[in-house]
């Protein structure tokens, strides 16, 4: 075995450390600034290269099966659609005639997951879709059902990276349907998804649904993100907090949809 | 030459298979960090220059793959590591096994410490819940691997 290192390879290394050292603290101060999303999208599209001939592979598979699906759910839609044109069209009506401003409507980019990452930093996952597709920084993403996913946080030319609504860091403005209360869900230790600060005489039970309340530029109302599951009691005597089973199934997404802005 | 390009490959195996596959060995949420091993086994066998760099690059590009909020952090604990580890090169033989887990403990609390409490300082949690929920778990997680690897490979003993 070697000896101990000699002083100067041991200077060597200490140079070598600081110069890495001030190279990664150089990136972590500049994050936002265009050489650093350069490269980092260029990680991003090479690794897209590594995962589309797996996922081809896996889709050969699963073609069939999956088609047998979307035929019955495309069924289904076509008799739910039919019945919401009609009250879209009566809602229209009476909007126009109480003089409301026009809802945003968005358009959809479909993309496939590329790779879903869970690690200690963010719940994140790529998908096929880049700005060259028309993709924006900070779009929303749902899934085949309109469930909420999360949103958009890095665009390379040919993928996208998205913070999942799973992430620990996540913080979306929702709506209880019950009550109609607004709220932020975030996710805490030991509760899960909490929306917190809902009046206590908020009318509000298990099951009920939460959707998004369309405060943001990012996601439109009515996004599906999941159900009431347990009302936590009153605290302080004017606030309660309540928890949130997320609907989307994060280890099944295989496609995702990316909400692009008509403005 | 041909060592780097060895371990340079083998790196970026190694980061596929964490960025591909480290879900798999998740326990309750908790997912160990094969990358952090791979620095901590090339530091020590190998090259503590070689170890500090590709501690850089495999950290800078996992950071791009996974996207966190601070680019870079993964790859200033990985080259820490990968220094710390280069200190102990051509030595590791002549320390007691005890010391050998105490030191492999110290570098991979070193890199949980930078990343997972960097990561989420600005959540809802508090401090002890990161460290007893998610760095220790990660840590002795990551140390039970390592430990298995390092046995297999006869790293550390004559």
């Amino acid at each position: 075995m070697a000896a101990s290192a000699s002083p100067l390879s041991s200077y060597k290394s200490l140079v070598n450390l600081l110069a890495s050292t001030v190279l990664s603290l150089m990136i972590i101060a500049s994050n936002t600034s265009v050489p650093v999303i350069q490269v980092r999208n260029l990680v991003l599209d090479g690794s897209a290269y590594l995962y589309v001939p797996i996922q081809w592979i896996e889709t050969l598979f699963t073609l069939e099966h999956d088609y047998k699906i979307l035929q019955q759910n495309y069924i289904k839609a076509q008799i739910e659609l039919n019945k919401h044109k009609t009250l879209v069209q009566e809602n229209q009506r009476l909007r126009n005639s109480l003089g409301f401003k026009r809802e945003k409507s968005f358009n959809v980019i479909p993309a496939n997951v590329l790779s879903d990452v869970g690690s200690h930093t963010m719940n994140s996952l790529t998908v096929d879709q880049g700005s060259d597709d028309g993709v924006m920084l900070l779009a929303g993403v749902v899934d085949a059902r309109a469930q909420l996913v999360g949103k958009i946080v890095a665009v390379a030319p040919n993928t996208a990276l998205v913070q999942l609504v799973n992430d620990k860091n996540f913080r979306v403005s929702v709506r209880e349907m019950r009550s109609r209360n607004v709220g932020i869900l975030s996710y805490y230790l030991k509760k899960g998804y909490v929306i917190q600060d809902v009046p206590k005489n908020a009318e509000v039970i298990a099951g009920d649904s939460v959707v998004t309340s369309g405060f943001s530029d990012i996601f439109p109302e009515h996004i599906f993100v999941g159900w009431v599951s347990e009302i936590s009691p009153v605290i302080e005597d004017y606030v309660k907090s309540i928890q949130v089973d997320l609907a989307t199934d994060f280890n099944r997404l295989e496609e995702v949809f990316i909400l692009e802005s008509d403005d | 030459m041909i060592d780097i390009i060895k371990y340079s490959v083998l790196g970026l195996l190694t980061l596929i298979f964490q960025w591909m596959l480290g879900d798999i060995f998740s326990i309750y949420g908790v997912t160990p960090s094969f990358l952090v091993i791979f620095i901590i086994y090339v530091g020590l066998t190998h090259s503590q220059l070689q170890a500090i760099w590709l501690g850089f690059m495999l950290g800078f590009i996992i950071d791009s793959l996974t996207g966190t909020q601070m680019l870079g952090i993964s790859a200033l604990a990985l080259s820490i590591v990968g220094y710390l580890a280069g200190i102990f090169h051509g030595r590791i033989v002549r320390i007691p096994v005890i010391v050998q887990y105490l030191l492999h403990t110290g570098f991979l609390l070193v890199f949980f410490i930078l990343t997972v409490m960097i990561s989420l300082q600005d959540s809802q949690w508090s401090a002890g819940n990161i460290v007893f929920l998610i760095l220790l778990p990660k840590t002795i997680y990551t140390l039970g691997l390592l430990s298995g690897i390092f046995f297999l490979l006869r790293v550390g003993s004559d």
